[in-house]
């Protein structure tokens, strides 16, 4: 459990073994990555990103009691509605009172009491909601994607929750490409619109840290942009044009 | 914003071909001019010994699944799962499926599997296109690559003795609710139809709807030609008769509807 932003983010979850079992592994790779779920900390409450997977569901519990104060208020918002967003809430919702689950796209996600929260974002566009007092966050829905999906800004903090894209952090020499496996779609597809979407979000917002789902953090202004930039280009060379 | 119940249609289960059974619920989404639903199918291939669920419904539908499936099998456990990928109204029921026959044997592409569900891992494995599951009586099931996908642990499945194709989430579209009886006006509903059975053929928004959200791909890849001729070859090749969509009603006449799948896959192309 790490804070990624000056204590307001904070980085939960545990490592894997990144091997051929699993499907987003490049071919040839046998190494440990980390899968990661944040919580951003409000001043009357917090906001969990996703919810990990169930391999790690009970270090995450942990993680959220050691974070969070008794009867604090806790919101969940998914990046997407995927096996490693959605499988712990029910584990979540039974040690902590879960007020409400945000979630885009057409499938119904596991929950008890917890309201539920469907948005839809145009994908290219964004969208502001008050998640909680004091946590306002941006949900950026980006043209990289395989299923619908949508990253997580937080204005206070400059923290972008990127779900499956920025995954190749943490590799002895991180390339962007590596975290493009999922998205083998690409090679038969104009790619152009979506690298200019990776700018354009980056060019639009003060990101000062990016927080995927798999794979380590990067943290950063600097270190954010130029990571875009290589993503951007790694997705136009992947593509037809 | 709303919340989302799913129903299961007082048509289904049934028999849709020699050995499968069609189960599956619907989802309503609501547009602006009008309510449509999409499936979320399991089906249930039997043969003199054994049986396979294909697809395990959500969660959310668990109760009519595990009931349906004690009417279908009797005292008899189930024998095999075979989740096409890994998302929620494909996996969903997986534990509670463990739970209730804990020998099945879950069989396909299961890489990922170990990280979201460490509970079944002794039940896991692996299995890749062209492998057979031999169902007894002549009965088969063999795997099959997914050719229209979205996650790349994608699988298709085929019954050779009836010619039936599970092609997970492709040849996926919506369909018309089924109706209140004191609404008369509408057409009535198509949730437990076969496509030869629906009074209208299939309207491509409805098939681009489906295509254009779930396999987003497409919005950006202009190869609906491509894809479909291969598919098409394959279906030659394999001798399929019907189609068993996870989220459409199941295409008995393929010829029909084909083209208009391929259609509203083209209409998605960056719509
Ligand atoms: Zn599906
Ligand atoms: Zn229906």
């Amino acid at each position: 459990m790490e804070g990624l932003l000056g204590g307001r983010i904070y980085r939960l979850g545990g490592d894997i073994e990144l091997d051929e079992r699993v499907s987003w592994c490049p071919p040839g790779i046998r190494r440990t990555q980390a899968v990661n779920c944040y919580l951003i900390k409000g001043p009357s409450g917090s906001v969990l990103v996703d919810t990990g997977v169930r391999l790690h569901q009970a270090d995450i519990i942990e993680q959220l009691d050691r974070l969070l104060s008794p009867g604090e208020p806790l919101s969940i918002v998914l990046t997407r509605t995927e096996m490693e967003c959605c499988l712990n809430i029910p584990a979540i919702e039974e040690r902590f009172t879960v007020g409400s689950v945000w979630y885009t796209g057409g499938i119904t996600v596991p929950r008890s009491k917890a309201k539920s929260k469907r948005i839809a974002v145009d994908p290219g566009s964004s969208m502001r909601v008050k998640v909680m007092d004091g946590v306002v966050v941006e949900l950026v829905s980006p043209l990289l994607r395989l299923l619908p999906t949508l990253w997580v800004f937080d204005p206070e903090s400059g923290g972008l929750l990127t779900s499956d894209a920025f995954t190749h952090g943490g590799s002895a020499v991180p390339e962007a490409r590596e975290g493009l496996r999922k998205f083998r779609w690409f090679s038969g597809a104009d790619t152009r619109p979506i690298a200019r979407n990776i700018r354009d979000i980056f060019r639009n917002r003060d990101v000062r840290a990016v927080g995927p789902s798999y794979g380590t953090p990067f943290v950063g202004t600097n270190v954010c942009l130029d990571q875009a930039g290589e993503l951007a280009r790694a997705i136009e060379e992947m593509g037809i044009q | 914003m709303e919340e989302l119940v799913e129903t299961m249609s007082r048509d289904l289960p049934r028999e849709v071909a020699d050995g499968v059974t069609w189960m599956s619920s619907c989802l309503p989404f609501h547009l602006q001019d009008r309510v449509i639903h999409g499936h979320t199918s399991t089906y249930l291939a039997q043969g003199t010994e054994s049986s396979i669920l294909i697809d395990t419904g959500n969660p959310s539908s668990w109760n009519i699944i595990s009931k349906t499936l004690d009417g279908l099998l009797g005292d008899k456990p189930l024998s095999y799962v075979f989740p096409t990928h890994p998302e929620l109204p494909h996996t969903g029921n997986l534990p509670r499926l463990v739970e209730k026959y804990p020998d099945v044997k879950i069989v396909g592409d299961i890489r990922d599997y170990h990280l979201f569900y460490p509970q079944i891992v002794p039940n896991l494995h692996a299995r890749v296109p062209g492998d057979r599951v031999d169902l007894g009586g002549g009965y088969e099931f063999v795997i099959v690559e997914a050719m229209i996908r979205d996650l790349p642990n994608t699988q298709w499945g085929f019954v050779p003795k009836s010619g039936v194709l599970f092609t997970a989430d492709g040849f996926c579209y919506m369909h018309r609710p089924e109706l209140d009886d004191e609404d008369p006006v509408h057409l009535p509903g198509e949730c437990g139809l076969t496509t030869d059975e629906l009074s209208a053929p299939i309207a491509v928004e409805n098939a681009a709807f489906f295509t254009g959200s779930a396999l987003y791909w497409a919005r950006f890849a202009n190869d609906a030609d491509q894809v479909y001729d291969r598919v098409g070859k394959l279906m030659d090749d394999l001798g399929v008769k019907i189609v068993a969509p996870t989220h459409g009603n199941v295409i008995t006449n393929i010829p029909e509807v084909a083209p208009i799948i391929r259609a509203g896959h083209k209409h998605a192309y960056r719509y």
